[in-house]
């Protein structure tokens, strides 16, 4: 990808944008190298267990010779490496390996200064057990995920003081990159992601974006501003033509995420496809709880009860609507909504919670979820940093990341910092079992997110296996847990198993929607088009059962002066996109692509009864 | 996200499609290698030789018939919505000579008749001496070098990335994907030149070689008729481009002739035949009142069974072919590619979600 993530776009003179694209280029090097310097004399068994036996050479020549990077596996442009070997001589921090490689035992304190992430002594917080169990996992696990992110899973899990550091440092450099912050090529993104309401669409400046930034991410405004949309674009127009002009400098450049621009529907393209994106929560406008007292209540009870979702969403929407206050009727939303399989009036509810409550654990975990299904990375990494500093505060030793820090947008060191975090948190419990399963889940979500499949699948195992109680293990979460899993082993190809998961979910909570949409993707996956069409078909039947009763209720409101197509739109505020783009393509497999121009908006799913049972 | 990155190897009208409805996946990240691009001219490059228009030849129950079939309706939105991309509706006239064998082309009652506009039968009284009934309908004209740069153009809106190659391997291509990650999927679109990729080396391929008279003269009609007496491989077609393109005068169909310069007494045929089956050209006078833009030549990429769509595993990685499309590239462009898609979903599966 030759994308630019956020802040670390410069303008075509700055010789740190090579450094950092090498940074990124040479992660898994450092990582192998780093490997050995663990605590505790388990150096070389961990190396020679965890890593091939030619990281020795890499090892030794990094110590030796700190100011130079040692060519990665993937040699970047002569041009680039001149560059980053000026930088690296450049920093004093640089010299001296044995206070270097002090940072990373944890007997000794290493110069603070190096290591942001790392300060004060380390509790010998190793579990040689754990450790076992997942170098084990480790070394079967190095599949095809980028092997940076391994390389981060591995050292993250095992060590948690490793060369995140080294990292940290290296990104801390890169820090002094002018240049707006400002994404390369927005339209390559999903940028029509539907409403994330972060809409810091604002105008920044040269000089003092940087201020401007970190005001905008703690005001967290969700308005859009269509003049500053305008001069953004215009803006970005001009970032993209100078650095068009670099594209060769990018080849290999980590792609950071877009999600600074959430909200923004500036940009055609991809935004063609898809409705443009409000911050705010769109209601739906026939609401059958507009007159009960207690609507809020009316919703739980629905949910407890494993009623159905988009009638528990309505009864939540109309006691918000009722108390715009009212931060669990909003978090309470978001989670029916996500789980009724749409995506983005979840998002848009959770974010709305979090204004209100921006402490709310529920809000941030289902929001980090959220994020990560919509391929906004950073920004559920980001979350699941403030929710880890929300319960274990004292864990956090530097401040949260944020849009300004621009050394920690980058996606990669943005996700070993959190996962660190997250592991410190872990390590608290004296023993595997008692560790708060929604750290757990928080570290699965992590793990999911850079594809370390394996172990995610084992962190949502433990946190269902877990008799500790957390948030996320409650008795009427735990459907939820189940189809984490089975996402979870879904994406790394194990169908079968995933199928078993979902089928847990729904032995739960029949109308777990999101439950049914994963069954019918695995049925795709495996070749069972006609059974995936039903589960879809399925899905869709149980949105269509409020519509239905919103529908007469809209019909009796606004008489017959309205045409069927204009009630469709009224009461069809928040649709799955993804449950019809998903159907349409089971369609097109089947070769039934009249069937596939049928589905859509306001589609009649009775139709479909002839020929699919569910 | 987990993003999908796909080379496409060619940028003639199947290529650049094919990027183009692919690019519509926000995770599809999408490189073109190529040795053509719009804008050139060059006897391997088909795409900007053709006229092109649409008028279906696929038999009933083949592939390329309903690939013709799912096109219409995107060129026909094309025309409608997208002025810019260079394609309009142009009355459409052919002559169906009674010495002439029938073709589907020539049919009284073709299975398009009803995807088209106002089909309808000319009866031989007001035909030409010699036919024994014409068809008309209003089809579409494609003016190739406006189109094919727009198709580009899209392409690039949607983050596609272009760059200059020559392959001797399909293998080759992956590793030219722009981020530096070898792409998952190729998608070929070589055309004529799948014969001569290595990994491919289709040997069914062979060129179907078309001479054209490009002329400023605007006879507001396309047409063609359904045979010659000049020569068994000759024909006669006319088509007027949208946007000031010029009018095609055509031309011929030689199988297995890789001749890449015009042929000066085919071409003063080709214009004499089209001048006396449509005097609309010249209004009646002779081919000294045609102003000549150029003289071209193109080579269809023919296949002998005909148009390849499917997946392959070449050398461990996955390839999309998508070529041998002989003279129907445009009219079963958009068809075809809705193939390509389905096999590169299928390729890709579907994404579970937490």
């Amino acid at each position: 990808m030759s994308f630019m993530g956020g802040a670390e776009c410069s303008t075509a003179g700055n010789p740190l944008s090579q450094f950092t694209k090498h940074v990124q280029d040479n992660k898994s090097l450092q990582r192998d190298r780093l490997v050995g310097r663990g605590p505790g004399g388990l150096q070389e068994g961990m190396r020679s267990q965890a890593m091939g036996g030619g990281q020795d050479n890499m090892m030794n020549e990094f110590l030796n010779h700190p100011s130079q990077l040692p060519q990665g596996p993937n040699p970047a442009s002569p041009f680039a490496m001149e560059q980053m070997r000026r930088e690296l001589e450049r920093t004093s921090q640089r010299t001296g390996s044995p206070a270097w490689a002090a940072e990373f035992d944890p007997g000794v304190q290493g110069p603070a200064a190096m290591d942001p992430g790392m300060q004060g002594p380390r509790s010998a917080g190793f579990n040689p057990a754990e450790f076992a169990k997942y170098e084990h996992m480790n070394a079967t696990a190095r599949a095809a995920s980028p092997s940076m992110a391994s390389q981060a899973g591995m050292m993250g899990y095992q060590r948690p003081m490793y060369g995140g550091g080294m990292g940290m440092g290296m990104g801390g450099m890169g820090m002094g990159m002018g240049g707006m912050g400002m994404m390369q090529q927005p339209y390559q993104q999903p940028i029509q992601a539907e409403g994330k309401g972060k809409g810091r669409m604002v105008e920044l400046d040269d000089k003092d974006w940087e201020a401007q930034f970190a005001q905008m991410e703690s005001t967290d405004t969700k308005d859009l501003d269509a003049e500053a949309n305008a001069a953004m674009e215009a803006e970005l127009n001009d970032m993209d033509r100078q650095l068009a002009d670099e594209e060769n400098f990018v080849d290999g450049m980590h792609m950071g995420d877009l999600d600074q621009w959430e909200g923004f529907d500036g940009l055609n393209t991809h935004s063609a496809m898809r409705d443009p994106q409000l911050g705010e929560y769109l209601f739906e406008n026939e609401n059958l709880f507009k007159d009960v007292s207690n609507p809020f209540q009316e919703g739980v009870r629905i949910m407890d009860e494993g009623g159905n979702l988009s009638l528990a969403a309505l009864a939540f929407e109309a006691a918000v609507q009722k108390d715009p206050q009212h931060v669990e009727a909003w978090t309470k939303l978001g989670a029916a909504q996500a789980q009724n399989e749409k995506e983005q009036p979840a998002i848009r509810a959770l974010e709305q919670a979090l204004q209100l409550d921006p402490s709310n654990l529920e809000a941030l975990m289902g929001l980090a979820v959220s994020y990560t299904n919509e391929g906004y990375d950073s920004t559920a990494y980001r979350t699941l940093e403030r929710w880890l500093a929300t319960k274990y505060p004292s864990l956090i030793k530097e401040p949260l990341s944020s849009g300004a820090d621009i050394g920690f947008t980058d996606r990669q060191m943005l996700h070993e910092k959190v996962t660190n975090l997250f592991i410190e948190a872990a390590q608290l419990s004296p023993s595997g079992e008692q560790m708060d399963p929604d750290v757990q889940v928080g570290l699965g979500v992590l793990f999911y997110g850079a594809e370390e499949y394996e172990k995610a699948v084992d962190c949502f195992g433990a946190a269902l296996a877990s008799t500790e109680s957390g948030t996320t293990n409650q008795q009427n979460q735990l459907h939820l847990l189940w189809n984490r899993l089975g996402a979870t082993l879904a994406n790394s190809g194990r169908s079968e198993e995933a199928i078993d998961a979902y089928e847990r979910a729904l032995a739960l909570r029949p109308n777990f929607v999101r439950a049914r949409y994963n069954l019918g993707v695995s049925c795709i996956n495996i070749g069972c088009f006609a059974e995936a069409a039903q589960h879809l078909l399925g899905a869709l039947a149980m949105h269509k059962v409020v519509e239905k009763e919103g529908r007469e209720r809209a019909r009796e409101v606004v008489g017959d002066a309205v045409n069927e197509v204009e009630l469709d739109r009224m009461i069809s505020q928040n649709q799955s996109t993804n449950l019809f783009d998903t159907l349409r393509r089971v369609f097109s497999q089947m070769q039934r692509r009249d069937l596939g121009d049928l589905v859509g908006p306001g589609m009649d799913v009775e139709r479909f009864r002839s020929e699919f049972e569910f | 996200m987990a993003e999908t990155n796909i080379i496409v190897i060619g940028a003639g009208v199947l290529g650049l499609t094919s990027t183009l409805v692919l690019s519509k996946h926000a995770n599809f990240k999408i490189t073109v290698v190529a040795k053509h691009m719009p804008g050139d001219y060059d006897i391997e490059y088909a795409s900007p030789w053709a006229g092109a228009n649409y008028l279906p030849v696929g038999e009933p129950g083949t592939e390329l018939c309903r690939y013709e079939r799912d096109t219409w309706a995107e060129l026909d939105r094309l025309v409608k919505n997208v002025p810019e991309a260079g394609i309009h509706h142009q009355p459409t006239v052919l002559y169906k000579r009674a010495k002439d064998a029938s073709s589907v082309m020539s049919q009284k009652d073709p299975w398009f008749k009803n995807t088209v506009a106002d089909f309808r039968i000319i009866p031989s009284s007001e035909c030409p001496a010699g036919c024994e009934y014409g068809t008309a309908f209003t089809s579409v004209c494609i003016n190739t070098a406006i189109y094919l740069p727009w198709l580009l153009g899209q392409c690039v809106k949607n983050g596609v990335v272009f760059k200059r190659s020559i392959l001797s391997h399909i293998s080759d291509a992956a590793a030219l994907h722009h981020s530096g990650t070898p792409a998952s999927i190729t998608i070929n679109c070589t055309g004529l030149s799948a014969g001569k990729l290595g990994g491919v080396m289709d040997p069914t391929v062979f060129p179907g070689r078309g001479q054209i008279v490009l002329v400023r003269n605007e006879p507001g009609v396309m047409g063609g008729l359904s045979g010659t007496d000049d020569a068994a491989d000759e024909i006669t077609y006319v088509m007027q481009r949208a946007v000031g393109g010029g009018t095609i005068l055509g031309g011929c169909l030689q199988k297995d002739v890789w001749e890449s310069q015009p042929d000066p007494n085919l071409a003063v045929r080709i214009m004499k035949r089209c001048v006396e089956f449509y005097p609309e050209l010249t209004n009646g006078k002779g081919i000294e009142a045609l102003s000549v833009i150029r003289h071209g030549v193109g080579l269809r990429p023919m296949r002998r069974d005909g148009l390849r769509v499917e997946k392959e595993k070449i050398e461990g990685n996955w390839v999309v072919h998508c070529y041998g499309h002989a003279g129907q590239g445009y009219q079963s462009s958009y068809g075809s590619v809705a193939e390509v898609e389905r096999l590169v979903e299928s390729i890709v599966g579907e994404r579970a979600r937490l």
